[in-house]
């Protein structure tokens, strides 16, 4: 009976409600974990700080756009995503993020994101900024924009390397975050391996889903927006370019 | 956005911000201590001077603290349940695809731990993001020495987003009277072109925003007056001390979670 209980009450509370949680949440991480991550995510951002400036030097115009930018990922994490199996989430805009802007450009935007994210919705926090940002800002486009990137050079149609991008972009962003928690928390028979396990497995079941609606609307804007001005997305998707002086 | 809104509205928006934000920060430092009393202590002073001093409705903020709460609870939940040895003393077994989980004693404390920690921090977040205005910290990270790009970045995007919330609501409302929110096929389709359109505005608004910025002699850089606050002595001494009182308070409860 209590096994029952206990059993069904946590399908209840996992399954439609994890797609909603996906930031750690304040005050969730132990000092040293805070400390760590946040180490790990300031070069990101430093050397994103460099490459706006750098950009922005180049013309000032995009500091604005830059700062439409963010709002407008700000904006894209508010809304709500229709998933396969008919739950909720937020779309991350990471993906879509990455291949517009460029990944380092999305470790600044997607930090300045985080803070607003804490201090006006309470998503996420100030302590756990670094492990999210990480996982968000540094990860998750830094995959995807080195995905595009790849399946682009060895002649993939454009749809599936914006889909491959945006939905392993995603994924990767949850993996990161499994890791960070299962790091900070091992398991007590099992250690790191097993807890990694059991926050795997829960994003596995909800993640997938959603990484594959994800995947697939990153696509439909893309394409809109293609249609609805090719000269500008290929104007915007300079800006990596220049960024990284790759040619 | 509800929190915005208190914000700017509160009894106490004309104290000093970087009193708040001293207030905000030390306390959160102090909720690293893994003592379940003083973090208890930490979530009810917060509490008490959201809603008593800055007048928050209690039920506004009962309701705010219900919003991490999924993914604390579930986090948790997976801290807790652990698969243990089939004959090991664990509180309450059961078995999944032939595996045996478990609730420890121990998995339990931890568990016990990290939420009241959470719960703790997450207050004092709350007590920053409620009384204090973000243009208001903004004068706080501009004296803090923080970059004048990525606080730059930040104000603008700050402002931007009102503009793209608004656009974006009312795009939906008028996509979903014509039923473009029907099922999930339709929803996906609508939320495509609801994002796509979004983007064009905020790209067509960036280009005329500079272009009216430079029409006023925009030299890249965005100069506003800022509001000036007195410092309060008094606060700072009344801080310090609820400050120290938490650590006495802390040390004579013995650690709570030991």
């Amino acid at each position: 009976m209590m096994r029952k209980l206990l059993f069904s009450t946590a399908i209840i509370l996992w399954i439609p409600r994890m797609a909603m949680a996906m930031h750690i949440a304040e005050g969730y991480l132990p000092l040293k974990w805070t400390l760590i991550w946040d180490l790990f995510a300031l070069p990101f951002v430093i050397l994103g700080l460099y490459s706006i400036r750098k950009l922005v030097d180049a013309n000032p115009r995009l500091k604005m756009l830059l700062g439409f930018a963010g709002a407008f990922t700000f904006v894209l994490s508010a809304l709500k995503l229709p998933s396969v199996t008919g739950s909720c989430s937020h779309p991350t805009g990471v993906g879509l993020g990455a291949i517009l802007f460029g990944p380092w450009v999305m470790s600044v935007l997607g930090m300045i994101v985080l803070i607003f994210q804490a201090l006006l919705l309470a998503h996420g926090g100030i302590t756990t900024l670094g492990a999210n940002t990480f996982s968000m800002a540094v990860v998750g486009p830094v995959t995807s924009y080195l995905i595009y990137r790849g399946m682009n050079k060895i002649g993939s149609p454009r749809w599936l390397s914006i889909f491959l991008a945006a939905s392993v972009g995603d994924l990767l962003t949850y993996v990161t975050t499994s890791l960070q928690l299962a790091l900070a928390f091992p398991a007590n028979p099992g250690g790191f391996n097993a807890s990694f396990l059991k926050f795997m497995g829960i994003f596995a079941v909800t993640q997938v889903p959603l990484a594959i609606s994800e995947g697939l609307l990153t696509v439909l804007v893309l394409n809109l927006l293609a249609s609805y001005n090719e000269e500008m997305l290929t104007g915007l998707l300079m800006i990596p370019k220049e960024a990284h002086h790759e040619r | 956005m509800l929190i915005d809104n208190y914000a700017y509205s509160n009894r106490l928006k004309d104290v000093h911000p970087a009193e708040k934000l001293y207030f905000a920060m030390t306390t959160m430092a102090m909720g690293f201590i893994p003592n379940i009393y003083l973090n208890m202590a930490i979530v009810s002073m917060m509490g008490a001077l959201l809603v008593f001093n800055a007048k928050i409705p209690a039920k506004v903020f009962l309701k705010t603290l219900l919003l991490p709460l999924w993914f604390v609870l579930i986090g948790i939940l997976t801290i807790m349940i652990n698969a243990v040895p089939a004959g090991s003393s664990a509180l309450i077994k059961f078995s999944l695809l032939g595996i045996t989980l478990g609730i420890t004693q121990e998995s339990i404390k931890a568990s016990a731990v990290l939420f009241s920690r959470s719960l703790a921090m997450v207050c004092c977040l709350y007590f920053l993001a409620f009384t204090t205005p973000m243009v208001d910290i903004f004068i706080v990270l501009r004296s803090m020495k923080v970059p004048g790009l990525f606080l730059e970045l930040m104000e603008l995007v700050y402002r931007f987003l009102f503009v793209l919330m608004e656009t974006s609501e009312r795009i939906y409302i008028s996509q979903s009277s014509r039923l473009g929110y029907m099922n999930a096929g339709t929803a996906v389709r609508s939320l495509g072109r609801l994002i796509s359109s979004l983007f064009i505005k905020a790209w067509k608004d960036s280009e005329s925003l500079y272009t009216a910025l430079e029409a006023r002699g925009y030299e890249g850089e965005v100069k506003v007056l800022t509001k000036k606050f007195p410092i309060s002595i008094k606060n700072i001494f009344l801080i310090t001390s609820v400050e120290f009182l938490l650590l006495v308070f802390a040390w004579l409860s013995g650690g709570g979670a030991r």
